[in-house]
């Protein structure tokens, strides 16, 4: 649930984006979870739409939400933006490594040696690709 | 005049008789009460303070005059339907006429209450509240009752299809097919099942106005109630349309055959799932689905509890 008090110092908008932050973060909005429209949302809390259109805005610039065009506002797969952004980044890596025809295993090796690892998983390239 | 007519005039005048003693009682307190915890035990819901129960039984009110007013209206649509041209009666003019007519202005006046009044008032000094996802329909009915309207339009379809090619190919009577009033029932289904999904659609971003959850869940009751009988008329349409078709199969079958046990067969069929339908929107979690699903927190305290007589 949102609650916006009026009389409160903090600004509607800020309202808003603070606890939808908060159930995304909780695990109340868990990701791929529809928000409501704007003018759904602002006429339920008796808000201008760009009140709400605000806190929406400063949510999906976060990496909280992601709009969909006419299918609506949605949480991001990950909230966290830092982890959203290094899922992006290994999406490409993986997509790389299959340009390259790399099985997983020399991917993973990859991965770890860039990464500075130690030491690498056991045995990566002797198991077979499934 | 006929017996047939008679018996027909008989019926829309002991509905309208029903439907008018209802308006009378309902202005009585002690009816008004006895609606309200018919609904709240339905609804399952808690009633914590009295200007959530003041509200409800304003909207049960209100409600339950709109749908009777629309009862009669549709009763004088068919009565002057009936006498302009008196030789519509017949065993199927209740069927055909009278129960689409009534359950459409029933159900449009029902979502008029809907759309045009808010259960709760927003107040200057309360806090403001909001639901933070979007709801759908599977929200308020189960997914297993949003599918069978659909369903019975679809069947509709290909009943009037293979009706067709039956009476192309000689296995039915085609005049018997082409003088029943499939086509016109079909349409009625189509148009009524279209015109429920963006009814539905608005009520979906109708405002919510609640300074708490207690007044949020039930203003989702209210909804619930309104999605059930806006339900139920696109699937008693539909149903029409899929008797009406496959009974006018029965009767082209009985013309060619010189028999008469498909039509009577035919009859008490629709008859039967007639009120199967009325089941299936009546009964099982019908009323409380969009508790378990939107509110399975709240709790209602046990009717004797005293909180339902504010």
């Amino acid at each position: 649930m949102i609650v916006v008090d009026l009389r409160s110092a903090v600004p509607p908008f800020e309202q808003i984006r603070v606890q939808i932050l908060d159930l995304v973060r909780s695990g109340d909005l868990p990701p791929q979870t529809r928000l409501p429209t704007v003018r759904k949302l602002a006429s339920d809390l008796g808000l201008a739409p760009n009140t709400v259109a605000r806190a929406f805005r400063e949510l999906e610039r976060q990496g909280v939400v992601e709009t969909r065009g006419r299918h609506g506002t949605f949480v991001s797969t990950h909230g966290d933006a830092v982890q959203r952004r290094a899922q992006l980044a290994a999406a490409i890596f993986a997509e790389q490594m299959r340009t390259l025809r790399l099985s997983n295993e020399e991917a993973i090796v990859l991965a770890l040696a860039a990464l500075g690892a130690d030491r690498a998983p056991e045995n990566p390239l002797n198991s077979t690709d499934e | 005049m006929d017996f047939t007519l008679i018996l027909t005039w008989l019926i829309i005048g002991v509905l309208a008789l029903l439907a008018g003693v209802t308006l009378f009682m309902l202005q009585t307190d002690r009816y008004q009460q006895k609606l309200f915890f018919r609904f709240w035990q339905a609804v399952g819901l808690p009633v914590q303070a009295d200007n959530v129960a003041a509200a409800a039984r304003l909207r049960i009110r209100t409600r339950t005059s709109a749908m009777f007013v629309g009862e009669l209206a549709g009763l004088f649509l068919v009565a002057l339907v009936l006498f302009v041209n008196p030789s519509l009666a017949s065993s199927s003019f209740i069927w055909l006429f009278v129960v689409p007519a009534v359950m459409t202005t029933m159900t449009t006046l029902d979502v008029g209450v809907a759309l045009h009044y808010s259960l709760f008032r927003r107040r200057a000094d309360a806090p403001r509240l909001a639901r933070a996802t979007a709801t759908t329909m599977r929200d308020y009915v189960s997914p297993w009752r949003l599918r069978v309207a659909p369903a019975l339009v679809v069947t509709a379809v290909l009943l009037n299809l293979v009706g067709a090619v039956l009476s192309w190919v000689g296995v039915i009577d085609p005049a018997t097919f082409g003088r029943s009033s499939t086509l016109p029932l079909l349409a009625a289904a189509v148009t009524v099942f279209a015109v429920g999904k963006a009814v539905e659609r608005r009520i979906l971003q109708q405002t919510q106005p609640a300074a708490d959850e207690l007044e949020l869940a039930w203003d989702d009751a209210f909804r619930a109630e309104t999605f059930r009988a806006l339900l139920l008329l696109e699937t008693i349409v539909a149903w029409l349309a899929v008797g009406a078709a496959g009974i006018a199969i029965l009767e082209g079958i009985d013309a060619i055959a010189g028999t008469v046990w498909g039509t009577g067969a035919g009859m008490q069929l629709f008859t039967l799932g007639f009120f199967v339908v009325l089941s299936i929107f009546s009964f099982g979690a019908a009323q409380s689905h969009f508790r378990h699903r939107l509110w399975p927190n709240l709790v209602t305290p046990h009717p004797d509890s005293g909180l339902g007589s504010n």
